[in-house]
């Protein structure tokens, strides 16, 4: 499930980048960096994001998920740092 | 370009989209509480326009209705009547301005009440807005499913029904629109024959074992390609064939197969033989007098498509899927075929061409070119710019680019409005010989400023193009300036050389890109040509 969940974060990628300023797009890999230092995720880019995974979660699992809350954020780690913690944020949300 | 969006909507994804793709120069939203101000301020202008708003916001009573399902008919009307006078106002102040049809912006029941309120209130809108464009959602909307066209999350999140994969839709809906103003959008389709119109290789096959119809999917596959490019040219577009084939057989298969759906007198042209298809493709548009970004070429061979795009990089080459189940859905999903304003000329041009063939077959029994325009009993009409005219003389305008001495682009009510004023005027060409009518083909905009005259619009289809349709233009305008000086200022462009050529032809003085007629008397009418109107 854990590639099948990097896939779809990786389509949506793929997706808002077309949305995207040729030197603004994100790269579609695990690694990539979406918010704080060296990060591209703008509110635009970050709401975009999130309406294209919830409906991709929604259509692969059957499950309706939220994941932007705000309270994620003041526990430090921000789970949208990377594609990586993204992916693993979306796998705790559909378990 | 500029471009100006007025929407209840948030359009910065749309905005992004269209910037990402370079399809305007300047865009500029007017969004969320701002689009009203924004469209009803007279200092907004920019050369295209659109409004993007629900039903709700624009008209009070339909936000009732969504609200608490009642509606009061009559002051929807009122509100109606207001909102699309606030429109004209609005869409006066640039070259082109489109309105984007009510849609429902969430998933709806198929017999809620409010479809058929929509449906009313866009019909009463397109009736009255005759010179603004209306941009239909709901055919967007069908083809990718209500589930993906629209999206609550976007709403909720974003202010925005609609989700990525639509606005994607309606973003190159616009560049294609575009596309087609500036470029004068796709007018022909070339086709290739074996594997293409038809399943199976005629030459090896023979007219009988070709797939085409039939109790089989894939013969009726290409029976319905074949219907598709039908409707394509119903709706005013050519079809032309370009095919490595034995071209007595080809013909005899498309004449007599009883499946074929289209016919030799379909195509406005056919080359068929052993020949290099790029020199076919290059034939193809001399005959037809078009430029090759004007031409789509569809060949199901890797190589041919390679070959004509090598050769004519213009030419729109999209790969041909696999299967040729698949090849209706590549017709419907190509862009940039402008349909916007397709006259009855349009539908007629098939057989027009035809008629330049024989024409110019003709041309080898005369000996001399004189002798050739004197046998051809051309006759021009020469008609003010009216509501009769303005929707072929407005096409004629936006897509002519070789005789075109400064390129003008103006929709229908912006150059009506502009030929109305004090000291304009526009005068239509309609010109006809003893091989048929080409129709209204020429265009001479004048402008007359203190003691001078400038031509401003001075346009001719290259239908008519060396019949000396060129010199009665002339002609008129001198007769128009009644010996004040006509002024032509050339505004060159990549593809107006045809002009220039014209402009240095001697008859006028020139003084870099000014040109002018400045004698007493004023130009002949050619001799072997009957005008009426001059």
């Amino acid at each position: 499930m854990n590639q099948q969940i990097l896939d779809l974060v990786i389509d949506s990628i793929h997706e808002i980048n077309s949305f995207r300023p040729e030197g603004e797009r994100l790269d579609p890999s695990a690694d990539t960096v979406l918010m704080g230092d060296g990060g591209k995720l703008d509110s635009l880019g970050l709401t975009n994001l999130v309406v294209a995974i919830e409906e991709r979660v929604e259509e692969a699992f059957g499950r309706s998920i939220v994941l932007l809350d705000e309270s994620m954020f003041d526990e430090g780690d921000n789970p949208f740092a990377t594609v990586t913690s993204l992916a693993g944020l979306i796998g705790e949300k559909v378990q | 370009m500029r471009a100006r969006f007025f929407s209840n909507y948030n359009l910065d994804n749309l905005r992004a989209y269209l910037d990402a793709r370079g399809v305007f120069e300047e865009i500029t939203t007017h969004q969320l509480a701002e689009w009203m101000p924004g469209l009803g301020d007279p200092a907004n202008r920019a050369e295209h326009g659109y409004l993007w708003v629900s039903a709700d916001q624009a008209l009070p009573e339909a936000g009732r209705m969504y609200a608490e399902g009642s509606l009061d008919r009559g002051r929807l009307r009122q509100e109606l009547d207001s909102f699309l006078e606030l429109v004209e106002r609005a869409a006066a102040r640039f070259d082109s301005f489109t309105l984007f049809e009510f849609a429902i912006p969430f998933l709806a029941r198929h017999d809620d009440p409010v479809r058929e309120m929509l449906a009313e209130i866009n019909a009463i809108a397109a009736e009255r807005l005759d010179s603004t464009a209306f941009f239909h959602l709901a055919p967007l909307v069908e083809q990718l499913g209500a589930r993906q066209a629209v999206s609550s999350r976007s709403w909720l999140m974003a202010k925005m029904p609609y989700g990525l994969k639509l606005l994607q839709s309606v973003g190159d809906a616009i560049a294609a629109r575009v596309h087609a103003m500036r470029a004068g959008g796709r007018k022909l389709v070339i086709v290739d024959l074996d594997q293409t119109l038809w399943g199976g290789i005629l030459g090896d096959d023979g007219v009988e074992g070709i797939r085409l119809g039939g109790h089989d999917a894939l013969g009726e596959a290409y029976v319905a390609f074949q219907q598709e490019l039908k409707r394509l040219r119903n709706r005013g577009i050519l079809l032309a064939v370009s095919s490595k084939n034995d071209r007595v057989t080809a013909l005899g298969a498309i004449d007599s197969h009883p499946e074929m759906v289209l016919r030799r007198e379909d195509f406005c042209a056919l080359e068929i033989d052993w020949t290099d298809k790029a020199d076919h493709v290059a034939r193809i548009i001399s005959q037809v007098n078009i430029g090759p970004q004007s031409v789509v070429f569809l060949d199901d061979n890797p190589a041919e498509r390679g070959r004509v795009r090598e050769a004519h990089p213009e030419v729109l080459v999209p790969e041909m899927p696999d299967n040729p189940i698949q090849y209706c859905d590549l017709l419907r999903s190509l862009d940039g075929f402008d349909f916007s304003s397709i006259t009855e000329e349009d539908r007629r041009r098939t057989q027009m061409i035809r008629e330049n063939a024989d024409r110019d077959a003709s041309r080898g029994v005369y000996a001399s070119l004189d002798e050739w325009l004197a046998s051809l009993s051309l006759r021009v009409t020469i008609e003010p710019l009216g509501p009769a005219n303005l929707a072929r003389a407005a096409q004629l305008l936006n897509k002519t680019n070789q005789m075109n001495l400064r390129t003008r682009r103006m929709d229908e009510a912006a150059w009506l409005r502009w030929a109305e004023q004090e000291g304009h005027e526009v005068h239509t060409f309609r010109v006809a010989d003893r091989f048929g009518d080409s129709g209204l083909t020429g265009i001479l905009g004048l402008r007359r400023e203190g003691e001078e005259v400038y031509v401003e619009d001075f346009v001719l289809s290259c239908r008519v193009f060396g019949k000396q349709v060129e010199e009665v233009m002339l002609a008129k305008g001198t007769r128009r300036a009644a010996g004040r000086p006509l002024v032509f200022d050339f505004l060159e462009t990549p593809k107006n050389a045809p002009c220039r050529s014209f402009l240095d032809r001697g008859y006028l003085d020139r003084n870099r890109d000014r040109y002018t007629f400045d004698a007493a008397a004023p130009f002949p009418v050619p001799a072997h040509v009957e005008v009426t109107g001059i």
